[in-house]
């Protein structure tokens, strides 16, 4: 809880000194931004990626009989985003879970992938899981720089801000992990290249894939950067009390909804 | 857990999701199980049945002598069956229990064999035809021997049941032998003492049958019939009596010589000697008178009265002479001779009747004493006489009973059901012990099952995140298939496969090391 309040005063603080900084760690590394205006969505480099890879890693792309109720259940899931997202007037979404490997980063880009192609909305996909980034795995098993070259000052934004193939769906991966995720989630790097990203992509959604909220404290800590959060529940494995815990530790913001993964749950009627 | 409804689909649900804490028990006490039943040794048993037939004839006609309950006999048969002796010969002639018997104990050898040797009685309800009370009687009962194998059960099985029947056969016949045995010998006693009293009896009547109550009415008669004889000799003598007297009086009055006399050779007349006497007497004294001794005359009257004196020595003067010659006095005589013959005839022979009247009466006043003692002894006879009848009829009764048992028409064990062969061993029941591990396993299937529930605390459905979260959640993913389609159930199909495989290798790795290396018995 100590580490918990500490990272919470520093993003209050981050916040109250954010507005100052955000032009300066970008020119401090070097690296140009062009910052668009809210309309106009910069145009990111396209990478191929394999379907077959998006299958063997649980991307559903909507081809094929295999996975009809996933399917459908992603579909629903959009929906009920797009509908509450615009109905709050949110537009970042967290996408968490108490434990790891709940399904998080699958629902994460199953949801951006189907929020892109079907509902035809922008979507920037950021993999905030600064301690194991998998979503650029997940999409690609090509070699490409992440956040992390970013953060440290490899590369330029442009050069990892990349599109896997669906229109409107832009992905920032990580690549390099962190051993202290919050502390480099809170860099002042890390905090203006993001807010810089939201306001540069604030017609679309902004889905941050970040870690487990009761394994490390990154989502809380970072509480002032996004709007609401998604949590992922793992059948099974999820127990009660962590999920009481993880919506006691978020309390202060607004929960976006809840869902099951992994579950041999038939689909309740009332669902439809 | 606790808000979930517990219905059918959650059930099969859970299983569906501990699928292999489900299966994997499932397979391992199967496998066990079935290690276990197959390698259990098979015992066979032979059952033969022996129904107890009553008597052939009926009760009326020969009573039987062994009187106890079939079941009483059948127990006390069991006892003498079952002998060391009986069965170390059985287990001698079948081989039995060789490793029990390696030793010179037979003790745990024989303890095994009784275990092995059953036998049941069946009764039946029935109501007692003597009593008329319903009561239970043994009908039947049965004789079994369990073994390895179906030969030696059935071989045994038979040698047993024919001990049983031979047992009770010799037991009924020396139980009515010993019946008859006992009862002669009652009889022969009985004989001789019946021989002691008859001889008794003999005696007495022959020292006092006189006075026996049947001679009662003869001896009063008998002494009716002297009484009179004594009262008519009485009559006799008193005439005789009164005729004699009046006999001597005429006869007194008779002179005993006629007035002729008759002359005797010297031309004297013939005198009686009495009156010669007389005569000469005082012809003696008048001459002595006279004369002297030396005086011829004197001389020889003094020598003829020496004479006479000498011959009539002897003679009774008064009796009457024999030369009397008077026919009357004669005849007076004669009559008063032969009256007081008659008379002393008489006398005697009244002595000889009243001594005869005196044993009569003395046989009477004998008679109740005689008859009490005759009384005793006749009961005594008679009683004794009962007595040997009666055995002698029961020695009958039992000897025939013997023969009935020699016959065997007594009540007789028959076998009706010779032990057989069986071709199904009667343990281990294998069926019903595979049953058996196939409902324990899926038992343990469940178990295992609701143990690893029981400490899961996950969350299932969305109804109980629901319950968690307040909403239900917004979506509910499946489990996404990656990669190839069935590539998980293949994978599942692999691993089950492959634990059937581990589960019976499991399984006959646990027959090698447990059951093979034990000896099983036959």
């Amino acid at each position: 809880m100590d580490r918990l309040t500490k990272a919470l005063e520093k993003a209050r603080a981050d916040r109250a000194s954010a507005p100052q900084t955000t032009g300066t760690p970008l020119s401090a590394s070097g690296a140009s931004l062009n910052i668009r205006g809210p309309q106009s969505i910069p145009d990111v480099k396209s990478r191929p990626v394999d379907s077959a890879h998006l299958a063997f890693h649980r991307v559903l792309t909507g081809g094929g009989a295999s996975n009809e109720a996933a399917t459908t259940a992603f579909k629903l899931l959009r929906t009920q985003v797009l509908q509450r997202m615009r109905s709050n007037g949110w537009h970042t979404l967290v996408v968490t879970s108490p434990g790891q490997g709940n399904g998080k980063t699958v629902t994460a880009i199953n949801l951006a992938l189907n929020l892109a192609k079907h509902a035809h909305q922008s979507v920037l996909l950021v993999d905030l899981d600064l301690r194991r980034p998998s979503v650029y795995r997940y999409l690609t098993d090509q070699p490409g720089p992440g956040i992390s070259d970013y953060i440290h000052g490899y590369a330029g934004i442009e050069e990892i801000l990349f599109s896997p193939g669906v229109e409107g769906l832009t992905v920032l991966p990580g690549r390099e992990p962190f051993a202290d995720s919050a502390e480099a989630l809170l860099r002042p790097t890390t905090v203006s290249l993001l807010d810089g990203l939201l306001s540069r992509y604030s017609g679309s959604i902004v889905i941050l894939d970040m870690p487990p909220v009761l394994a490390v404290d990154d989502v809380v800590a970072f509480s002032s950067h996004w709007d609401a959060f998604l949590l992922v529940v793992e059948e099974g494995r999820t127990t009660d009390y962590e999920v009481r815990k993880s919506l006691e530790l978020l309390k202060a913001k607004p929960i976006l909804g809840t869902v099951l993964t992994k579950s041999q749950d038939v689909i309740p009627d009332y669902l439809y | 857990m606790d808000d979930q409804a517990t219905s059918l689909d959650t059930i099969i649900a859970i299983i569906k999701r501990r699928f292999w804490y489900f299966l994997l028990p499932i397979l391992l006490v199967i496998g066990l199980s079935a290690t276990v039943v197959f390698s259990l040794p098979a015992v066979y048993r032979s059952t033969g049945t022996i129904l107890i037939e009553q008597q052939g004839l009926p009760a009326d006609l020969v009573r039987s002598t062994v009187t106890s309950y079939a079941d009483e006999r059948i127990a006390v048969i069991r006892q003498r069956v079952m002998t060391a002796e009986n069965l170390i010969a059985i287990m001698d002639k079948h081989g039995l229990y060789p490793d029990l018997r390696s030793g010179a104990d037979e003790s745990a050898a024989l303890l095994q064999m009784k275990t092995d040797v059953a036998m049941e009685m069946e009764s039946a309800d029935l109501i007692d035809p003597r009593s008329g009370r319903p009561v239970s009687a043994t009908i039947s009962f049965s004789v079994s021997f369990d073994a390895a194998s179906p030969e030696i059960a059935q071989a045994v099985a038979s040698d047993i049941v024919e001990l049983y029947l031979a047992e009770n056969l010799k037991e009924r016949q020396e139980v009515t032998k010993e019946a008859s045995r006992f009862l002669e010998q009652e009889a022969n006693r009985l004989a001789d003492e019946i021989a002691a009293l008859e001889g008794k009896l003999a005696d007495f009547k022959t020292a006092s049958g006189a006075s026996l109550p049947e001679m009662m009415s003869s001896n009063l008669e008998s002494i009716q019939r002297v009484n009179d004889r004594l009262r008519d000799i009485d009559q006799s003598i008193n005439s005789l009596t009164e005729s004699s007297i009046l006999l001597e009086g005429e006869l007194a009055r008779t002179s005993p010589f006629s007035q002729t006399s008759a002359v005797g050779w010297d031309g004297q007349r013939v005198v009686d000697p009495a009156s010669q006497l007389k005569i000469l007497e005082s012809q003696a004294v008048a001459l002595s008178a006279r004369y002297s001794a030396q005086h011829p005359d004197r001389i020889k009257v003094e020598r003829e009265l020496r004479a006479l004196r000498d011959s009539l020595k002897g003679q009774d003067l008064t009796s009457t002479p024999a030369e009397s010659d008077n026919p009357a006095y004669t005849q007076i005589r004669a009559r008063i001779i032969a009256n007081s013959t008659e008379l002393d005839a008489l006398k005697k022979t009244r002595q000889e009747v009243e001594s005869q009247l005196a044993d009569y009466e003395d046989r009477v006043t004998q008679a109740p004493i005689v008859e009490q003692q005759y009384l005793g002894m006749t009961r005594d006879y008679q009683a004794a006489l009962d007595r040997y009848r009666d055995v002698k009829s029961k020695l009958m009764e039992a000897k025939l009973a013997e023969s009935l048992e020699s016959e065997s028409k007594g009540e007789r064990f028959t076998l009706i059901d010779p032990p057989r062969l069986s071709s199904e061993p009667i343990k281990p029941n294998r069926p019903a012990m595979l049953f058996l591990g196939v409902v324990l396993a899926i038992g343990s299937g469940f178990g295992t099952v609701t143990l690893r529930q029981a400490f899961d605390r996950g969350i299932y459905g969305a109804r109980a995140l629901a319950s968690i979260t307040g909403s239900p959640p917004l979506a509910i993913i499946p489990f996404i298939d990656s990669g190839i389609a069935g590539n998980r159930q293949k994978l599942r199909l692999l691993l089950s496969i492959g634990l059937i495989i581990v589960a019976i290798i499991v399984a006959v790795i646990a027959y090698l090391l447990i059951f093979l290396p034990s000896p099983t018995v036959g």
